[in-house]
């Protein structure tokens, strides 16, 4: 675990030496806080819970900022070639890819974290909010979290699996979006039963933990595709070696 | 230190090493040549287990490469073809970074810093971004790299690749020092590196080992058929027809050069026809200039055996000693 945290460390502070990162984290807050702006002004007079709006408006740029801070993690290493290095290195392949996910996600919950902070933002600057609901908020929170966890693990997979950045940024943003469309696909198809469209909808789920209904399963959901994602990871790792 | 048994690595259809069996002892300096395609830096990358063979076993201190990769890996310093090197960290960084990679911490991860930066004299730069040094430097830190865990073995691809002549001396210089304390294994095409650097010589053409010996023993393979070269001042004919009958010289090419004619005396095997050229010159009374022996040295060996020519030259010469 010392050499995930070696690899945690070093990532986490390429990033912000980079200034890719820095424009991709004030274009981010600025959409969000934007679109988060325009989805209250519609919304004016309607009881419908700003916490949700909030969390569809990170939800809707989560994708492109997911893609940038991940697209680079693996595909960077081997266009550069310091991948040969790295891997030549007495480090183990569960190490590279723990310490290269946790500084990739850790941004992105940095990043996210103001966008997140405008809600209260708005309360305070908006006479017609009287509060902000703080379980609604937590909720929000855990979700939001959950939903990155796992996109930043498919990020993660995807730029492993090619040296070229252009091609990880589109397998990474398809299969990110793809969870956004699992309601409206899996209700167009027969063969699910609405228990199980029910179990898997990402617009469920952000609207229950948006009303601070915290629900186990859930958790579970999110952080076992997490875990399969890294899994994977390391096996297409370790796969160099096997042939 | 190194055993290699039978290692075979394809790619698809393509063969890229071929059953290549080989040792090299501790504290060898062992240079790996070849001919762009045979096989060398697909057989440093197994040894340093950045890529599994096809075939075949490989053991670097007793480890095995395959199964026992990460034992390997901390007894090894890799050098990598075109030093691969993170662009956007600082010197001092980047080795602190892969010293900690190595298992170094803290008091002794800082002294093994200081000691590469002071052995690979990167001192002065230690700040300088990565990026921004010149690719001698650059070259230096990934020797720093290789360096920094006291690895039993240095397997070094094409060190001096793309540098000056003083980076390069420079660089010679520091792996002389390290073969007293590592087995290196170095793979280059700057064959007067490997003669002034290596102790053994591994050739390696179309995937197989086809010469392993000192360089010196190399060479001598080669002795006989030498060219005497002379320059003299005289008439042209009269100096070819003299030339021609001394015995042991086999033919004669004459270059003009104005008044004076500089000759090539290609020479049957084993014959010095120097003493004989020496005696007509005095018998005809001409200048004479220059009178040499062209020496064999290891990139005529090189050519001969990656062309073949020294191979069949060999057999020849064994199928004679059977008859």
């Amino acid at each position: 675990m010392r050499n995930a945290f070696t690899i945690f460390r070093r990532e986490f502070a390429s990033l912000f030496l980079s200034p890719v990162a820095y424009v991709t984290a004030s274009v981010f807050v600025a959409a969000t806080g934007w679109t988060f702006l325009q989805a209250v002004k519609t919304k004016v007079g309607t009881d419908d819970s700003v916490v949700l709006i909030l969390l569809v408006a990170i939800l809707l740029w989560l994708p492109i900022l997911v893609t940038v801070v991940c697209m680079r993690l693996f595909a960077e290493e081997k266009r550069s070639g310091t991948i040969e290095a790295l891997m030549t290195a007495p480090v183990s392949e569960v190490a590279v890819v723990l310490g290269k996910y946790a500084s990739a996600l850790l941004f992105t919950w940095i990043v996210t974290a103001p966008a997140v902070g405008s809600v209260y933002w708005l309360a305070r600057v908006s006479p017609g909010i009287e509060g902000v609901d703080h379980f609604a908020v937590a909720g929000g929170v855990i979700i939001l979290a959950l939903v990155t966890t796992c996109c930043v693990a498919i990020g993660l997979l995807a730029s492993l699996l090619t040296r070229n950045q252009i091609v990880a940024a589109i397998c990474c943003f398809a299969a990110i979006c793809l969870p956004f469309f699992i309601k409206p696909l899996a209700t167009a198809t027969p063969f699910f039963r609405d228990s199980v469209v029910e179990y898997v909808s990402l617009e469920d789920h952000v609207t229950a933990f948006a009303s601070g209904c915290i629900d186990l399963h859930v958790v579970v959901l999110y952080l076992s595709i997490a875990a399969l994602m890294l899994f994977a990871s390391i096996r297409v790792l370790e796969s160099r070696r096997w042939l | 230190m190194i055993e290699v048994k039978n290692l075979t690595k394809r790619f698809g259809r393509v063969t890229a090493i071929n059953g290549l069996s080989f040792e090299v002892g501790k504290g060898e300096i062992v240079g790996l040549l070849g001919p762009n395609g045979a096989g060398k830096t697909t057989t440093l990358r197994i040894l340093a287990c950045y890529l599994p063979a096809t075939g075949g076993d490989a053991l670097v201190g007793g480890a095995d490469v395959f199964s026992d990769s990460l034992a390997v890996r901390s007894k090894v310093g890799y050098l990598p073809e075109n030093v691969p090197l993170y662009m956007d960290m600082r010197v001092l960084e980047y080795l602190r970074f892969r010293g900690a990679l190595k298992g170094l911490r803290r008091a002794k991860l800082r002294e093994r810093v200081d000691a590469v930066l002071e052995q690979c004299e990167l001192t002065g730069e230690r700040r300088t971004v990565i990026g921004r040094l010149s690719k001698g430097f650059r070259q230096r830190v990934g020797l720093a790299d290789c360096l920094l865990h006291e690895p039993e073995c240095l397997i070094l691809d094409e060190p001096t690749i793309g540098l000056d002549p003083n980076q390069i001396r420079h660089i010679r210089e520091l792996i002389r020092g390290l073969a007293r304390r590592h087995t290196v294994l170095i793979s280059t095409h700057i064959l007067t590196e490997v003669e002034m650097l290596c102790q053994r010589v591994l050739i390696m053409n179309d995937g197989r080992i086809v010469a392993s010996d000192t360089p010196d023993a190399l060479v001598g393979l080669m002795k006989g058929n030498e060219k005497v070269v002379v320059e003299v001042c005289g008439s042209r004919r009269a100096v070819l027809e003299a030339f021609e009958v001394i015995p042991g010289v086999e033919s004669v090419t004459c270059e003009p050069m104005g008044e004076w004619s500089r000759l090539m005396c290609q020479c049957t095997k084993g014959a010095d026809v120097r003493d004989g050229i020496f005696k007509a010159v005095c018998e005809n009374d001409w200048q004479l200039r220059e009178l040499s022996i062209e020496r064999r040295n290891l990139e005529d060996v090189f050519v001969a055996i990656t062309k073949g020519g020294l191979a069949s030259d060999s057999k020849q010469e064994e199928e004679a000693s059977d008859a």
